[in-house]
């Protein structure tokens, strides 16, 4: 049963940030929920998806973030209360409307999730979405504990009816992805009808809205000064003060005591980050020379609150600040309680250490010189392994040093040894076919080389479509493949227009994307990738040929087929494997690497790891001596 | 044979210098050499040094007197035609044989002969004109396939790689139709220490071959002027014609050979063989005359085989003309004289003929 | 409750794919029903599959911890697997450190592709050795079939272990809470198997 559901006020529960989100939303009575997938957002909205009948409120993977942004907006304008979550950079996707719906305002409570990735655990960026608040004049809020994701939220809804303009809630993976207690609190009843009235109309009289924008900043700021998320703890002296917000709470707090500094250093925890609550750090401040701020990714705290201190520098006195900019603490990447705390000694002349140096030698000593490196892959049965070979070939054929340009998903990986280092750009949704349209362009200034996009079946929809318009639109030359795995793969496969089901599980309209293709003009084929050889032939085929062409490599996801159909035993005939000899050498353990096939050192012979292995079988399709054998064909 | 070199050479050596003939016997061996149209390419090098694909090449060094020596247990004593038994003119009896021919049906002939007399359970062929410019290779199995893969497209196909699938799958004894550099790589591949389906091979019929166009350019020449799929038929007339005529379903376009000669492949100009010299048997035109075939018997096997077909009248025989076999020979001659220029075009050094090991008298003869 | 050490940090480690998630997951919600404070950070996304995966899972009867552990501060480490039950005691290890793993190798693609090495298991078990207070290897492939649910076999293992203040019933009853209907049974008999590892019963 999920914890989203249970009626019990004041039970402590485990829950994920993103869940704690969730609750917090359905706490404020949520009636719409619109999102495109992205780590580490996605389980905000599909929390809310898996309990929307339960509740009678809507969820949609919508496809792409602007328009999840634009829908839940909708449902405000209507009266509603409205969530819409995405990773970092779908605020970026978002953006365009975010800068005009701040001027036109909002009616029912609307709250947009940015859910940032500190070192771009699964990101190609690690930006600090906190800053877009501020661009578009909005209201930011981040949560520091998992009982303060949920009451963040539930307040948002308040703010931004009282207000009439959207908040932001800025999480982090170490946030959102981790888990922890939860008091729960009521949840309301009634359904409010929707219903639209008035008018919002960014762009007449934008230099008034703007100035009314301003005012409700002001009245935001006012409601921050009084507002719980914000506390002080510590000594009611303290000269040193860490200034912190978000996860940054956590890591300061267990950094002082680690250091044993709870008799000298304060705490000043923010929790309503834009417009910061002047008048309330003025007051913790007074006492303070020195302060740390402690925040993931950029110093946006940092230079926030330095320039209250310049505007204040007569009540305050001179203040010593110290964290991105001093050095002490990185500015880049995200943070834990051991750098917090190496900060804090630094500046205080402690020695930090967290464990006996002899041992941590030993350790280093005793595990480094052995421990063989881990790459990410794609998983076993992964169709991308075939399609990247299959493009690796047919490119190797061509032989005009043909490349491929890269988009997000899975198959970014293909960067990597998981592709074969198939990719040669990687940055954003759409960007591989946007690039390749570009390049096509450039025969005229003697450039050769064919250009291969590979984008998901989500990231189609999400963003490619404008590129492959454009393409078609000014005749450039390229090949797009679109590894169709049958859903958004990478974030858990959350369904997208051609999956034939929606977020809550129910049959839904597909939109084919060859069908798409066709209709704005392009050739296009279907494959299997699976049935490698023929991809190679047929995407060698279309190389040679100039224009813009779309090969569909599709093949489910094996994780999910292997889930729903069952397993197949796929298994090793050893006499007929002849390892590492002129005419395999190893092929499918060396060189296709899917994990699931392991070299047997004793014998030298491949093995399947069966406990790995998909059983999707297409190692046996490539196998030179037809050694691996798939159980039942 | 040149020991100790694998795929990283065969790469620099040939494929690089865009020597490879694409006669497929590479490819199929090993997951890591592809082939499509008549391109071949090395994937991902295995790491192996010392590898099948580059003994088998008909491109990388080849001591043809060695493999003279072992077909024929004697180098041959004809500088232009190669070892043989017997040069005549020939044709199938079967009319319809010789009507889908390219000329007198006298492979077609031999290949059903064969196949339906129990000396070759299955035949290596390739069949032109198959819904493309493409011909395809086959493993033919049965004799009623082998009339489909009459007639010539000028384009070669992968056509050992079949033979490298019969390495898996035996299929008996193998009967095999190629052209020259096909000859001489499954020469090789009998000769070499590996397991391999070419050891199956116990007939091998050569086609005469002057020179094979690329797919690509090819194709890129056909392209807006004929449809590639309704092609029934492909010819180059003897000289003076210069033109290649196209027999489509819609009727017959020529082209000027000289607006064709781009698209031939570079190795053959570097092609020392017209005849299929390492053949049993060879076959070809007559020029300037359409329902006959040069036929060239080599060995004492293949003696018997044709004595048999003729006495079953699958085909009949006449001499060749004194004039018309000088003038074969003089064709012969003129294309290994090309092919040693050429080379040393290439490598700038008498000594270095690249794939072709002679002895120094036999290439003084060509230089 | 009071723990004899506050915090109380665990760190589970595995291969993407291994259901480290999972297993961390039970555990905190077993600890969850001793009223303590429980924290559970995870590191996947991109490394989803056949990378290194890692939950810190932290206890205390006084505070909300933060996700992370500190370096060398692991109490317990539970490996799926071995060379990453070696790569969080070069990290998080301690000369007290309690370590539980399953000696079954799951190869990095590079060593699949021999640009590495995987290390003879009984030096990773005996460099571990060397490093922890104790090490428990949970091996139960004399069984011979493949073994799909090493989490749960794990957790079993931990569970009996009497490192967690937590009693079995917890356990039993956070899988209930969590798992697949359809699905407990089996993970109840792998969760046992784990036990019976352990105790040696």
């Amino acid at each position: 049963m999920s914890t989203l559901t249970v009626d019990q006020p004041g039970k402590s529960v485990l829950m994920m940030g993103n869940e704690a989100i969730a609750r917090g939303a359905i706490e404020a009575g949520v009636n719409f929920c619109a999102a495109y997938p992205g780590t580490p957002s996605t389980e905000i909205a599909e929390s809310l998806a898996r309990v929307a009948e339960h509740f009678g409120l809507y969820a949609e993977w919508s496809t792409n973030e602007i328009v999840a942004l634009e829908a839940a907006a909708a449902a405000s304008l209507a009266g509603l209360r409205a969530i819409v979550a995405m990773k970092q950079n779908g605020v970026n996707v978002c953006s365009d409307f975010l800068m005009t719906i701040s001027l036109s305002g909002t009616k029912g409570g609307l709250v947009i999730v940015a859910a940032d990735d500190p070192s771009a655990i699964s990101s190609s960026n690690e930006q600090d979405s906190r800053n877009f608040a501020k661009f578009a004049d909005l209201p930011l809020l981040e949560p520091a504990t998992f009982q303060e994701a949920k009451d963040i939220t539930k307040w948002a809804f308040e703010l931004s009816e009282k207000l009439g303009l959207p908040c932001m809630i800025r999480s982090v993976t170490r946030l959102s992805h981790s888990r922890g207690n939860v008091k729960l609190g009521e949840i309301p009843e009634g359904r409010p009808v929707a219903r639209f009235e008035g008018a919002y109309i960014a762009g007449a009289f934008v230099a008034i809205q703007h100035s009314a924008l301003h005012q409700k900043l002001e009245q935001a700021r006012e409601a921050f000064e009084e507002s719980e998320f914000n506390w002080y703890v510590g000594p009611e002296d303290a000269k040193f003060i860490i200034v912190t917000s978000g996860s940054g709470w956590f890591y300061s707090r267990e950094a002082v005591a680690a250091l044993g500094l709870g008799e000298e250093v304060g705490i000043l925890k923010i929790g309503t980050t834009w417009p910061l609550p002047e008048r309330f750090i003025i007051d913790h401040l007074r006492q303070a020379t020195e302060i740390l701020i402690v925040e993931e990714v950029d110093p946006f705290l940092e230079q926030n609150i330095k320039v209250i201190l310049s505007e204040q520098a007569k009540t305050l006195g001179p203040i010593e600040v110290y964290g991105a900019k001093s050095g002490h603490l990185p500015g880049f990447g995200d943070i834990n309680q051991d750098k917090v705390a190496r900060a804090l000694a630094s500046i205080k002349g402690l020695e930090y250490r967290t464990r006996d140096e002899v041992y941590a030698q030993r350790a280093s000593d005793l595990a480094l010189p052995i421990l063989p490196p881990r790459m990410p892959t794609v998983c076993p049965g992964c169709p991308h392994r075939a399609s990247l070979w299959a493009i690796k070939a047919a490119l190797k054929l061509d032989g005009r040093d043909g490349f491929v340009t890269g988009d997000i998903g899975c198959y970014s990986l293909g960067a990597g040894p998981a592709g074969f280092w198939q990719l040669k750009t990687l940055h954003c949704m759409g960007a591989g076919t946007g690039l390749a349209t570009g390049f096509g362009q450039l025969g005229q200034f003697g450039f050769n080389q064919p250009v291969i996009s590979v984008c998901g079946d989500s990231t189609f929809f999400h963003a490619a479509i404008p590129g492959l318009i454009n393409a078609r639109f000014n005749n450039s030359n390229l090949l797009m493949v679109i590894l169709d795995n049958g859903g958004t793969a990478m974030t858990g496969f959350q369904p997208h227009p051609s999956s034939g089901y929606d977020a809550l599980g129910r049959p839904a309209p597909v939109v084919e994307i060859e069908e798409v293709c066709k209709a704005i003009g392009v050739e296009v084929k279907v494959r299997d990738p699976f049935e490698v050889d023929q991809a190679i032939e047929d995407l060698y085929d279309m190389l040679q040929e100039d224009g813009v062409k779309v090969m569909v490599f599709r093949r489910k996801c094996y994780l999910v087929e292997s889930k729903e159909k069952g397993r197949k035993r796929v298994f090793v005939e050893p006499e007929k494997c002849i390892g590492d000899d002129c005419g395999c050498a190893r092929f499918c353990s060396r060189v296709f690497n899917c994990p699931g096939i392991i070299w047997d050192q004793e014998a030298q012979k491949a093995k399947i790891d069966e406990v790995v292995c998909t059983g999707c079988g297409v190692c046996a399709t490539l196998c030179p001596r037809g050694a691996i054998v798939v159980e039942g064909g | 044979m040149e020991a100790g070199k694998g795929p990283v050479d065969l790469e620099k050596e040939v494929l690089n210098e865009g020597l490879c003939a694409s006669c497929g016997a590479c490819v199929g061996i090993c997951p890591y050499i592809k082939v499509v149209k008549d391109r071949v390419a090395i994937i991902e090098p295995c790491g192996i040094s010392e590898g099948q694909c580059y003994d088998f090449c008909p491109r990388t060094p080849t001591d043809i007197a060695a493999l003279e020596r072992r077909i024929f247990g004697e180098e041959s004593p004809d500088s232009s035609l190669g070892s043989y038994i017997s040069i005549e003119m020939a044709q199938a009896r079967d009319s319809e044989t010789r009507s889908r021919a390219q000329y007198g049906g006298v492979v077609s002939a031999l290949v059903t002969y064969a196949m339906n007399q129990g000396e070759i359970d299955a035949a290596v062929l390739t069949r032109p004109f198959d819904g493309s410019l493409m011909p395809t290779s086959v493993m033919a199995e049965q004799s009623s396939q082998v009339l489909g893969c009459a007639g010539s497209s000028y384009i070669t196909s992968a056509t050992l790689a079949e033979l490298n699938k019969a390495t898996k799958q035996p299929r008996g004894a193998i009967g095999v139709v190629g052209i020259p550099c096909q000859v001489m790589a499954l020469r090789k591949m009998q000769a070499s220490k590996h397991e391999t389906g070419a050891k199956g091979v116990k007939l091998v019929i050569g086609l005469f071959c002057t020179w094979a166009l690329s797919y690509k350019g090819f194709n890129e020449f056909l392209k807006g002027k004929v449809d590639p799929s309704s092609i029934k038929r492909i010819d180059i007339p003897p000289p003076p014609a210069n033109i290649l005529v196209v027999h489509t379903k819609e009727g017959t376009m020529e082209f000027p050979l000289d607006e064709i000669r781009g698209s031939i492949k570079p190795t053959c100009n570097i092609c020392y063989d017209m005849t299929s010299e390492l053949a049993d048997i060879s076959v070809g035109m007559v020029e300037g005359i359409d329902d006959w075939n040069t036929l060239i018997v080599r060995t004492p096997e293949a003696k018997r085989l044709i004595d048999k077909a003729k006495q079953d009248e699958v085909i009949e025989s006449r001499p060749l003309e004194e004039s018309r076999l000088d003038h074969l020979r003089e064709a012969s001659l003129n294309k290994k004289r090309r092919a040693i220029s050429e080379i040393v075009k290439r490598t700038g050094d008498e000594k270095n003929l690249l794939y072709l090991r002679l002895s120094d008298g036999e290439s003084r003869k060509f230089l | 409750m009071t723990l004899e050490k506050d915090p109380l940090n665990l760190i589970i480690t595995g291969v993407g794919g291994q259901g480290n998630v999972l297993a961390s997951h039970i555990v905190a919600s077993a600890g969850i029903k001793e009223e303590l404070y429980v924290t559970v950070g995870e590191t996947y996304g991109a490394s989803q599959r056949g990378g290194a995966v890692m939950s810190h899972v932290r206890f205390s009867s006084q505070a909300q911890c933060s996700p992370l552990i500190s370096e060398g501060q692991a109490d317990i480490v539970v490996g799926l697997e071995p060379v990453e039950a070696l790569r969080v005691m070069a990290e998080f290890g301690n000369p007290k450190t309690r370590v539980i793993v399953s000696p079954r190798p799951i190869y990095p693609i590079w060593v699949l592709s021999g640009q590495a090495k995987y290390p003879p298991i009984e030096e990773i078990l005996g460099n571990l050795e060397e490093l922890a207070d104790r090490v428990q290897v949970v091996d139960v492939s004399e069984d011979g079939e493949a073994l799909v649910g090493t989490n749960v076999l794990m957790i079993g293992a931990l569970a009996a272990s009497g490192l967690l203040p937590i009693p079995i019933e917890s356990f039993e009853e956070a899988m209930r809470e969590i798992l697949a209907p359809k699905d407990l049974e089996m993970n109840f008999q792998t969760f046992r198997k784990g036990m019976q590892a352990m105790t040696g019963g």
